[in-house]
């Protein structure tokens, strides 16, 4: 969805740049008569003649406007690139060689960051002269430095990256690894920061103009705008044709430029709902859809034909599951497979993109897709926890645990000040944690804590429902074995359904009471964990089975 | 000074005092003795001619920031003379002077001059002006850098000797004759207090609000933001009409004209743009009055570098500006076609028979005979230093110049130099004639240049018109001595006109335009303004009772 | 220990950029044609002579050689002395003085508005990316931001003080009132320009909000707090946007140098007397001293707001609470 508004901010912002390029190449053609032809009475209104009237001196507005796109995006395009240029090669530099040719070059930039950028270019400009190509110079020599800025931010970050570290390791040379791996990781930045350069430089120039220190001369239409100004054209009607015409192909110009660079950078940043989304379900598959039986009632969790699109590719195809109290099952399949939109339509927390076309999820008895937002707010957390992907992100990092889950405590319940502070303590006690935890701020707890933490976050208002979307990613394995051991004594102690969500088939065989397979979207296989470890039916079931390296714990330690 | 807004614009159909100036002869003022005149006024108290009631306060938009008005410094005279006074009134370029601080200036012998003191002037902090002050202005002037008060007392003209004889008199006498001094100089140079400025190191650092003799105090000045003038209810000549002068500081006209409109200000000192004074005149709550400022657009040519400096080359040149096609198209038709040259026809100084026509055949032909011809046939004519191109510098901040300059490229180029109009800044600008790093350049020129038949000499000496002695100028400095010969001041007049048409036929600088000035007030605030030559409205005697400005020869009868 | 030698080594950083931009400063101007007593005292009917000028070049040391100038620019700096302008023959300390408060209180007032409206509006336009809402705001936005400063300028007197007669065209105090009325009168000139200011510097402060909020919400974290069942207005507020402002923050240093720029257009069209305009007409009267004095506090000012935001981050971020503050970000953001 996102993807076709950048299309359309793109396809905007080309367009309107494709035809004032034109407009500009072909000024000639179009314009109505010579630009520096005195053809009409000076300070004439707009007549059939003159459709803008003409200026102080006679000449045609719509001429002066026309020929105008020429001056503004030459001035505007030669500085932007100009600057794109050098900023771009000093950031690339400076970011790749770090050290301290990196820090005299940003030293440099601060300078110029520094330094006021308007009353600079005056300054330069007065030094220079009058003049076109002194213009674009002076506009180009004040912002490279914001280009040099942010490319260097990028290459530091695109050097981090896994594949160039390892070009560094083996001793890849910086004329290879530059141009081959590091520029076209950032190539998608420089576009956007031309465009923002020539925006920048479109606006510098009228400024400039507009004080009376660009070349007046020359017919831009920060000129043109500086002379109506000049010439009263804000104090009589010929404000509307002569001072928003120029206004108004200023504003179209730089848009049209912020346009672009907003899709690009868009199309650089794609947004979560385009990361999920399954592939579409296959018809041989299909026929031999297991499940289990409609049920209406009592099961925590109950999934009942659940069928799930993203725009038109089906993620979860007729899916049939249930979760009985006490019960951990454990859904499983490779990503893309559709279980993490099965766990994430039993909390109410679909993507956007994603709607329910069929059947439909009960937590404790209540059709979730069917829930308001006030109603699916007071599910959360009260009936059904959540412990989401990604457990080392999961925590906001600007707020203390204890602040963390004493929010979870109080969304559901009134209490004071120190029942909630109890109840985090006797939460965090739950999850095997120290009560003086709750002062600590994320990041200064290990990966484990923070799964345990995230952990009671999802137990604080006591729910019967725990659906955890692959809890021990990111975890190392003895972690791995603690979080999950957790889990099992959680559902034994509090009698809670547990779904846990894994693409790790021995991970969670362990502690499950039952075993779902999921590919493609469907629900291939389900049954008590130790049948489906030992004999699986699905052909899918077997190839996950057996692709699976064994690691064995012993027994007695995971009890 | 001399950076005017260059605007202007309409002459009505000339000012009726324009049309009955003397033509053959400036009014022999070789005594002026009208002693007791004010004093009877001052009697008379302070019956204002208008008729509306006298606001408390007045709001007046001035365009720039000239600085609490230390008089060595940014001087405005409209403003400055609300402070100071002079002992002659109004200025050099009223036709008909008064004594103003003094009650007689008397012209004994050709270089002599006896002056005679009010007795009941105050400055603002309660002393009394004695001669003392006077002599202790001229001695004063000689030594700080003034530039303009300077040289028209150490050089045109030459006070020599300046002597106190009583509390109340004092002589000067002039190194040569001086018959311009009393309705020239004296009403050119302020009296400045003595023991105000004696005891000051460095004169040009003083930034303490000014102590004068004038009609209104400058009580506070907030740079960038405004002046505040109370009356001085003590003013010799008669209490002033309006207790507060409020002068916020507004750079850009539109700003201005937009404050007047909406009547956050009641007047403003800039002249109305050409495009607006329609709009304005056919307001309700707004009055316009043309006024006759003494100033001009005028193309500069310097005179040190060939060709520029052969008079018949410069004779060419100005034959080939087509000042009507400036004044229609960029003035709008507004103002006067500057067919009169230099210095203004305005000024009671000018020789009225100058006439500078455009000729565009004899032009080339003159150029052809001087030897520049078009031998390659690009259309630009070649010389000794190869093709006749130049660059027209002009300041970029103000479009009508720079409209005035492109066209004075374009008629260049009809007769075959090649000229081209460049835009730089007005920093820069400022800095050409003192670097002379120029061929042509366009700047616009005040009423002291353009008025005042001393500085029209001076300008000879300061590198502007042109500069002696540094570059010999045989034809004017026979003049120039006659000029000093010449002990009456209509033998004065009668060199002075010789010497304006010598210029004319070999000028420096072209007049280009000769601007007609529109200031718009608010009628319902104030409708006392008067136009004073050379000073708009905003002066002192348009705040001051109307028999006073009168009595003066201060003001131009109003038509209305 | 280590943290007392980066920070020492963040001070010379300070310093060092601080030097650098004073000698480009000092030597900008200086290059430029034009002379500032020339253009004060010189003229075509004024003109001092050619002696008398050079007297008052070397009553402000102006005569010396380029080298010797800046030798004395940095003696007199050291002694807080930043010289005579040469325009108002008044120190330059005492000038600026005068003007700073008002550029202050304008660039002050933008920046916290744009601050505020920018990153509201990103946060808005973000929590439902995509939407209508989203593609409406960010056009609005975009538009806004492609104006020329001068021409919103004019066309907000022409609306609000010409045709609706709101607020004053003009200045920065009303110059007729006094005590409680001269701040109210203060106040309703700030208005328009103020609105001028933050207009024209919305727009980049929007967009990294709106970035940034848009990255923020994609995180784990916002799962995790959505699914504790808490309002989304606390989602909003307490978790979205609290992080989305951290890079928005850091930014924020960077704005204040545009913001300065755009007071120059600001100040001229509102006749506002500031730091911005008085910068031009230094400028345009080649007035060095000023000129000098005035870059030296803009740069100060820049490098200060980037202190300041390098000293306060920690209160808004835990992660860099402890000694690794200072490192953890990247350098004079």
């Amino acid at each position: 969805m996102t993807g076709t508004r950048s299309r359309r901010f793109a396809t905007a912002g080309g367009v309107t740049l494709v035809l004032l390029i034109t407009v500009a190449l072909a000024a000639p053609l179009l314009a109505p008569y010579d630009p520096s032809a005195r053809v009409g009475t000076p300070f004439a209104s707009p007549s059939g003649a003159h459709p803008l009237g003409t200026n102080d001196i006679g000449q045609d507005l719509l001429t002066t406007l026309i020929f105008g796109a020429r001056i503004s995006l030459l001035v505007g395009i030669v500085a932007a690139l100009a600057a794109t240029l050098v900023g771009t090669s000093i950031g690339v530099v400076a970011g790749y060689a770090r050290g301290w040719v990196d820090a005299a070059v940003m030293r440099l930039v601060d300078v110029v960051l520094a330094l006021p950028v308007l009353p600079l270019t005056i300054v330069i400009g007065v030094f220079l002269g009058p003049g076109l190509s002194t213009q674009i110079l002076v506009i180009a020599s004040v912002i490279w430095a914001g280009t040099a800025r942010e490319l260097r931010a990028q290459v530091l970050s695109v050097r981090e990256h896994d594949h160039i570290q390892a070009l560094w390791a083996m001793g890849g040379r910086a004329g290879h690894v530059l141009p081959r791996h590091v520029l076209p990781a950032v190539a998608p930045l420089v576009v956007p920061q031309f465009v923002l350069a020539t925006k920048t430089a479109i606006l510098l120039e009228a400024s400039l103009a507009f004080l009376g220190l660009g070349d007046i001369t020359a017919k831009s239409w920060g000129t043109m705008l500086s002379l109506a100004q000049a010439r009263s054209a804000f104090l009589t009607d010929a404000w509307l044709w002569w001072v928003v015409p120029p206004g108004v192909a200023i504003a179209v110009t730089v848009l049209s430029f912020a346009l672009l660079a907003y899709a690009f950078e868009e199309r650089a940043r794609p947004s979560l709902a385009d990361r999920f989304g399954g592939s579409p379900g296959t018809a041989d598959l299909r026929s031999a859809v297991p499940g289990e039986p409609p049920t209406s009632g009592g099961d925590p969790l109950v999934i009942d034909e659940l069928t799930v699109a993203y725009r038109d590719a089906v993620a979860v195809d007729r899916m049939r599951l249930r979760v009985a109290p006490a019960e951990l099952v454990a859904l499983v399949g490779q990503s893309g497979s559709g279980k993490s939109t099965v766990a994430a339509a039993s909390t109410g927390l679909l993507p956007a993109a994603a709607r329910i076309t069929g059947g439909r999820v009960l937590v404790c008895g209540q059709d979730v897709a069917a829930l308001g937002p006030e109603q699916l707010r007071s599910l959360r957390g009260d009936r059904v926890g959540l412990i989401p992907q990604e457990a080392m992100s999961a925590l906001d990092p600007v707020r203390t645990i204890g602040d963390q889950i004493a929010e979870a405590v109080t969304a559901h319940r009134r209490m004071g000040r120190a029942a909630v502070r109890a109840r985090v303590g006797e939460l965090l006690s739950v999850v095997s944690l120290h009560p003086d935890r709750a002062r600590d701020y994320p990041h200064q707890l290990s990966g484990g804590m923070r799964q345990r933490v995230v952990i009671a976050i999802a137990l604080a208002a006591g729910p019967e429902l725990l659906i955890a979307d692959e809890p021990t990613s990111g975890l190392d394995v003895l972690v791995q074995a603690e979080v999950l051991d957790l889990l099992d004594g959680l559902r034994r102690r509090l009698r809670l359904a547990i779904l846990v969500v894994s693409h790790d088939l021995p991970v969670v065989e362990r502690i499950a009471d039952r075993i779902a397979v999921m590919h493609a979207g469907q629900l291939v296989e389900i049954g008590p964990a130790g049948r489906i470890r030992a004999e699986p039916d699905h052909p899918y079931t077997r190839r996950l089975v057996e692709a699976t390296p064994r690691l064995r714990l012993p027994e007695a330690a995971s009890r | 000074m001399t950076r005017s807004a260059d605007t202007p614009a309409t002459t009505g159909p000339g000012r009726s005092w324009t049309c009955s100036l003397p033509l053959h002869g400036v009014h022999p003022v070789r005594r002026v003795a009208f002693a007791v005149l004010a004093a009877a006024l001052v009697a008379g108290g302070c019956s204002a001619g208008t008729g509306t009631a006298q606001p408390d306060q007045l709001r007046i938009a001035v365009a720039e920031d000239f600085g609490p008005l230390n008089i060595l410094n940014q001087s405005e005279d409209p403003l400055t003379f609300l402070v100071y006074d002079r002992l002659v009134a109004p200025s050099p370029y009223a036709q008909d002077p008064q004594p103003w601080l003094a009650t007689e200036v008397r012209n004994v012998d050709p270089k002599t001059w006896m002056i005679s003191l009010r007795e009941d002037v105050t400055w603002h902090d309660g002393e009394p002006l004695t001669a003392q002050d006077v002599a202790f202005t001229v001695s004063w002037f000689k030594e700080v850098p003034s530039g303009t008060y300077t040289h028209h007392i150490t050089t045109v003209p030459h006070i020599a000797q300046v002597e106190v004889l009583d509390t109340y008199q004092v002589r000067l006498t002039c190194a040569y004759a001086c018959p311009f001094l009393g309705t020239v100089t004296l009403a050119h140079v302020p009296i400045m207090p003595e023991h105000i400025w004696s005891g000051i190191e460095e004169p040009t650092r003083h930034t303490e609000l000014p102590v004068g003799t004038g009609p209104y105090r400058l009580v506070s000045h907030e740079p960038g933001q405004g002046y505040r003038f109370e009356a001085n209810p003590d003013y010799f000549a008669g209490e002033p009409l309006v207790e507060t002068l409020l002068m916020p500081i507004i750079p850009n006209p539109t700003t201005t004209f937009t404050a007047l409109r909406t009547g956050e200000i009641d007047a403003a000192t800039q002249f109305l743009p050409p495009e607006l004074v329609e709009q304005f005149r056919n307001a309700d709550d707004i009055e316009v009055i043309t006024t006759t400022p003494l100033q001009f657009p005028e193309l500069r040519i310097n005179y040190r570098r060939a060709p520029f400096d052969d008079p018949e080359f410069r004779r060419a040149l100005s034959m080939a500006i087509d000042r009507r096609e400036l004044n229609d198209t960029v003035w709008l038709g507004k103002g006067r076609v500057a067919d009169r040259g230099y210095p203004h026809p305005d000024s009671p100084w000018t020789n009225p028979e100058l006439r500078t026509t455009y000729q565009p055949q004899a032009a080339r032909q003159l150029l052809d005979r001087l030897g520049f011809t078009d031998a390659d046939g690009d259309g630009v004519r070649e010389g000794p230093g190869g093709p006749l191109s130049y660059t027209i510098y002009v300041d970029g901040s103000v479009p009508v110049r720079v409209r005035a300059t492109q066209l004075v490229a374009e008629q260049l180029r009809e007769i075959g130099i090649g000229a081209r109009a460049e835009t730089i800044d007005t920093g820069a600008l400022s800095n050409l004639l003192d670097s002379k790093e120029y061929d042509l350049y366009l700047d616009s020129i005040g009423a002291h240049g353009v008025a005042d038949p001393t500085q029209f000499i001076m300008s000879h000496f300061s590198g502007y018109l042109w500069d002696l002695p540094e570059v010999p100028y045989p034809a004017f400095q026979a003049l120039f001595g006659e000029w000093k010969a010449a002990e009456t001041i209509e033998a004065r007049a009668g060199v002075s006109w010789r010497m304006q048409e010598l210029f004319n036929s070999r000028p420096t600088a072209i007049p280009l335009h000769y601007p007609s000035g529109e200031l718009g007030y608010r009628p319902e605030a104030y409708d006392g303004w008067v136009e004073s030559p050379g000073y708009g409205l905003v002066h002192k005697w348009s705040l001051l009772p109307r028999e006073v400005a009168q009595g003066a020869g201060a003001i131009l009868e109003p038509g209305r | 220990m280590s943290r007392l030698r980066r920070a020492l080594g963040r001070a010379g950083q300070y310093v060092l950029v601080l030097v650098a931009a004073t000698t480009l400063n000092f030597l900008l101007p200086h290059l430029a044609p034009g002379d500032p007593v020339t253009y004060r005292y010189g003229g075509q009917t004024a003109a001092l002579t050619p002696e008398q000028l050079d007297e008052v070049r070397a009553s402000y040391g102006l005569d010396a050689g380029l080298p010797e100038q800046y030798w004395s620019f940095w003696a007199g700096l050291v002694r807080g002395d930043l010289g005579v302008s040469i325009g108002y023959s008044r120190p330059v300390l005492a000038v600026l003085a005068e003007r700073l408060p008002w550029t202050l209180a304008l660039v002050g007032v933008a920046t916290l508005l744009a601050f505020g409206l920018g990153t509201l509006l990103g946060a808005v336009a973000a929590w439902r990316r995509g939407s209508r809402r989203d593609v409406g705001i960010v056009t609005g936005v975009l538009a806004l931001d492609a104006m020329p400063g001068f021409w919103v300028g004019m066309l907000l007197i022409s609306v609000f003080s010409v045709e609706l007669g709101w607020f004053p065209s003009y200045g920065a105090a009303a110059i007729t009132a006094d005590g409680a009325a001269e701040w109210v009168g203060v106040a309703q000139r700030m208005v328009l320009p103020v609105a001028t200011l933050t207009l024209a510097s919305l727009g980049s402060i929007f967009l990294l909000a709106r970035a940034s909020m848009t990255s923020v919400l994609d995180e784990a974290f916002i799962r995790l707090a959505r699914s504790k069942g808490i309002s989304e207005r606390r989602l909003a507020v307490r978790h979205a946007l609290r992080n989305a402002l951290l890079p928005v923050y850091t930014n924020l240093t960077l704005a204040v140098g545009t913001l300065v720029s755009g007071a120059v257009v600001v100040e001229t069209v509102f006749a506002y007397p500031g730091i911005g305009r008085m910068i031009y007409e230094a400028v345009i009267a080649r007035d060095y001293p000023l000129l000098q004095g005035a870059f030296l506090l803009v740069t100060v000012g820049v490098l200060a707001a980037n202190l300041l935001a390098d000293l306060t981050y920690p209160l808004l971020d835990p992660r860099v609470r402890r000694s690794e503050a200072v490192e953890a970000r990247e350098p004079a953001r």
